[in-house]
């Protein structure tokens, strides 16, 4: 059963699962709003639809099949087009397969220039991508890649960040689907950040940085291309925010006062990774006045508060929250003794809105955390995650007296990989790069 | 200035994966005497409507026993061995609510 409003989600979903006639029984949107009477009066509605999706519906004839994994090899098919740039970024418009800004087209010799910068071959399938299910292969990250504008040299990163998103707990459909408008914050830590120039200074969570602006792109347009995540069909956020865009940056290595955030996570020294957490938006706060880093963090997590904020409601999938320390609040802090644990500890144990403030707002009727604070009074402070572990804090930004912090979407984990460089090859000669 | 071929080739992005048609379970003969499943997303009023619905099918239609699962997210899927086990000891599954 669906609402009106996801018609054509369910079609296209329906389409992707080869079940194109799959009956589906449609009520008024929305639902959830609605009052006890009103929805059941809906179900008194929809009941001769029900039963004849159960006894009588009729499909076009068509063969069973099991689904089928993905094929091992796959090349992609080359599409004639014609005309000039902007004749050809017409055309990829209309099809669907951009974000709304201009692109690079990706002629076959700017992908071969994107495939000789990666570690796997072309045709090796990294997974399906959800809800539309289509076949990830490096091949086709490296088409995405090209039309986001990376340099060749970016695309080991952007492999690593499609794989993680592939990640199972990632949960890259609902990603998609949901109306909470989650998009995928791409953070890199380790040596490559400075060997690519990927920024992690002034204005990091701008824009005007090669590197950050389209590994973060690339990745949302295979996201969009492989996966479906186009407005109006699967894609059904709300809102939304820019990351759906891109927003990708690195760790300010340079001005952490703590051990590389990838060391935090557990990886050695010498290696570099993306964390990806998908985020629901940003929020950006001044504190100027305060002159300890305790103080910098109080003012940090009061606006980590409040009834709207899904992870609240929604602590048992074990979301991560992202906080962006700007240098300057980092560096009060540390000389507070505090440590990224510590950071972590004070955020878990003070970003708590009181139970009885949730109740009836937000998420309530979903919401999905440990049964034991069913019980609790209205007093109990929700935590707004379960395990100090699960928050990420990075260091990153120019001078200025700001930090941030990216809200986590709900029913998701953050995914991490290791980048990998791509097998020793001698130089090509005439290699164009996807700017020519 | 934009300068290009005439005529060019570009390396398709999007997927190009066409799922074969897989048929639907065969549709009940009738609803009398049979066990129904209903797998509640956890969204807001997906229970009452599934739970009213379940009430008429068994009122009205013969429907013998009503079986409810609730998802503990509507983000997350049903868990495989759940559906399975549904699949097993329901001769229908109704899910809601894509909202």
């Amino acid at each position: 059963m669906i609402t009106h409003a996801f018609t054509h989600a369910a079609q296209q979903r329906a389409q992707a699962l080869g079940l194109p006639a799959h009956p589906v029984v449609v009520v008024e949107h929305p639902l959830a709003s609605k009052t006890r009477d009103q929805a059941q009066d809906l179900a008194r509605h929809s009941l001769e639809a029900v039963v004849h999706g159960l006894v009588a519906h009729q499909e076009a004839p068509g063969r069973a099949s099991p689904v089928r994994p993905p094929p091992r090899r796959a090349r992609a098919s080359h599409l004639p087009v014609s005309g000039t740039v902007s004749a050809m970024n017409d055309y990829l418009y209309d099809q669907g397969w951009t974000d709304g800004l201009p692109v690079i087209p990706p002629t076959p010799d700017l992908v071969a220039a994107m495939l000789e910068a990666a570690p796997l071959p072309a045709e090796e399938v990294l997974g399906t991508l959800p809800p539309r299910d289509g076949t990830v292969t490096v091949e086709k990250v490296a088409s995405n890649a090209v039309m986001a504008g990376c340099q060749p040299a970016y695309f080991p990163v952007v492999l690593a960040a499609v794989k993680a998103v592939l990640q199972p707990q990632f949960n890259a459909g609902a990603i998609t689907t949901t109306t909470g408008g989650a998009a995928p914050v791409v953070i890199i830590s380790g040596p490559i950040a400075q060997q690519l120039g990927i920024h992690s200074g002034t204005a990091v969570l701008g824009s005007g940085h090669r590197p950050n602006a389209t590994i973060g792109r690339a990745l949302r347009l295979t996201m969009r291309n492989l996966g479906g995540a186009t407005a109006d069909t699967m894609e059904k956020s709300t809102h939304g925010w820019p990351g759906k865009y891109t927003m990708c940056f690195a760790e300010n290595a340079a001005r952490n006062p703590w051990e590389p955030l990838h060391v935090a996570l557990g990886f050695a020294l010498e290696v570099s990774i993306v964390v990806v957490v998908a985020a629901r938006g940003l929020i950006t706060i001044v504190e100027a006045s305060q002159e300890t880093g305790l103080g910098n963090l109080e003012t940090l997590v009061s606006a980590m508060r409040g009834e709207g904020i899904s992870g609240y409601y929604y602590q048992a999938r074990g979301a991560s929250p992202i906080v962006v320390l700007g240098p300057e609040h980092a560096a009060e802090i540390a000389a507070a003794g505090m440590g990224r644990h510590a950071v972590k500890e004070y955020i878990f144990q003070h970003a708590r809105m009181p139970l009885g403030s949730l109740r009836d707002r937000g998420h309530w009727g979903a919401r999905s955390w440990p049964e034991a604070w069913e019980h609790r009074p209205d007093d109990f402070p929700v935590p707004l995650v379960t395990d100090p572990g699960k928050l990420i804090v990075v260091v990153a930004g120019g001078d200025g007296r700001h930090s941030s912090w990216f809200p986590a979407w709900s029913a998701t984990q953050r995914a991490m990989e290791v980048i990998e460089a791509p097998p020793e090859r001698g130089p090509r000669a005439g290699a164009p790069s996807p700017c020519g | 200035m934009e300068v290009t071929p005439d005529a060019t080739r570009v390396v398709h992005p999007a997927a190009e994966d066409v799922r074969e048609p897989s048929r639907l379970a065969p549709r009940l003969a009738t609803l009398q005497g049979t066990t129904l499943g209903l797998i509640d997303n956890h969204k807001r009023n997906a229970d009452v409507y599934l739970e009213e619905l379940g009430r008429l099918l068994q009122a009205h239609y013969g429907v013998a026993r009503v079986v409810t699962y609730r998802k503990i997210s509507q983000s997350l899927p049903t868990p495989a061995e759940v559906l399975d086990h549904l699949a097993r000891t329901c001769d229908a599954l109704i899910h809601a609510v894509a909202d």
